[in-house]
């Protein structure tokens, strides 16, 4: 016995066992299958092993009530869905209805401002110092003394 | 040959991709139809791998629920069947993870499933000594003779991991197997 011969046998079987293997494996796999008496043993054994385990499948089948039972549960939880989620809906809808109300409030007095002001006299507000710091100079429709 | 095979692979994933889209806009009679089209595989491979039946029935409603309720994360709808097919298998391994310390419980197994009770225990026995992980992998390949992809998929583990767990689980199963027979 070749204990790499052996090694090498039970690598490809394990190969075989996921899919065919190629001609000149499968030529080395027979043929030592054929010398090995280790390896036929070894080989024997895994397939009444596993054969049991096949044996031993499951073959129940689902109890009366089954589905009754599953859709009892799922009435349960459609339920447990709706009162979870009705509150925290209504509650961000009215929040998110809130906040947008109050951004439209601001950028429209925003907007007014700027409009009622027009576009060169809000620019020279902004610009001009404040009037406390000038010097008061007479306007051309003042009257004259 | 082929061709119808893939005809009907295409003709079962519109059909359930029919009734998802139904489920999505709340229609009840649509899960119920998924429920009748899923039920027993699902019980099935649970029963594989919990060994209880009522547990197993416990687990199939459980996965449904979180299928109906978490179906926005289902990107295709022809893909229900593999959708719910993991929830399934993750809860159980959830379970045998809470479990691992409990002691199998032969009243379980009943003769009317078909073979032997003697064969039964003794594999029942034997699964339990491997750990949750092996004995999961060599459970959905052996019993539910899925693909190296399939359970990557549904353990959430790469197809290399896969192949290294068979590899440990088979061996250390058949010689778990081989001391056990020798005894008799």
């Amino acid at each position: 016995m070749n204990r790499k011969a052996c090694d090498d046998f039970r690598k490809l079987h394990e190969r075989q066992e996921e899919g065919p293997l190629r001609r000149r494996d499968q030529q080395r796999y027979d043929e030592h299958l054929n010398e090995c008496g280790e390896c036929a043993e070894w080989l024997e054994s895994r397939h009444n092993s596993l054969f049991c385990l096949r044996l031993v499948k499951s073959e129940v089948e689902p109890s009366e009530g089954f589905s009754e039972r599953l859709q009892t549960k799922m009435q349960g939880l459609g339920k447990q869905r709706l009162a979870y989620w009705s509150p925290a809906i209504v509650g961000a809808a009215v929040t998110a209805l809130f906040l947008l109300m109050l951004l439209q409030v601001a950028t429209g007095t925003a907007a007014n401002a700027v409009k009622n002001q027009g576009y060169g006299e809000a620019r020279r507000l902004k610009v001009v110092p404040s009037p406390l710091f000038e010097t008061p100079t007479p306007t051309p429709t003042d009257p004259m003394p | 040959m082929m061709n119808g095979v893939a005809n009907t692979g295409r003709d079962h994933g519109i059909i359930e991709s029919y009734f998802v889209a139904r489920v999505r806009s709340g229609n009840e009679a649509a899960m119920s139809t998924l429920i009748d089209r899923h039920r027993g595989r699902l019980i099935r491979t649970a029963h594989n791998l919990l060994h209880d039946r009522f547990e197993a029935e416990d687990v199939a409603q459980e996965s449904f629920l979180k299928a109906f309720r978490e179906i926005g994360k289902l990107r295709d709808d022809r893909a229900f069947s593999g959708f719910i097919y993991r929830i399934c298998v993750r809860l159980c391994m959830d379970r045998l993870r809470l479990k691992r310390a409990e002691v199998i419980e032969f009243d379980t197994v009943h003769e009317s499933e078909g073979q032997s009770i003697e064969t039964k225990v003794l594999v029942f026995k034997l699964l339990d000594l491997l750990s949750e992980e092996l004995r999961t992998t060599l459970i959905l390949r052996e019993m539910e003779q899925l693909s190296y992809d399939e359970i990557s998929a549904a353990m959430d583990v790469p197809v290399g991991t896969v192949r290294s767990r068979l590899h440990a689980a088979r061996e250390k199963f058949r010689r778990l197997w081989i001391e056990a027979t020798k005894e008799d």
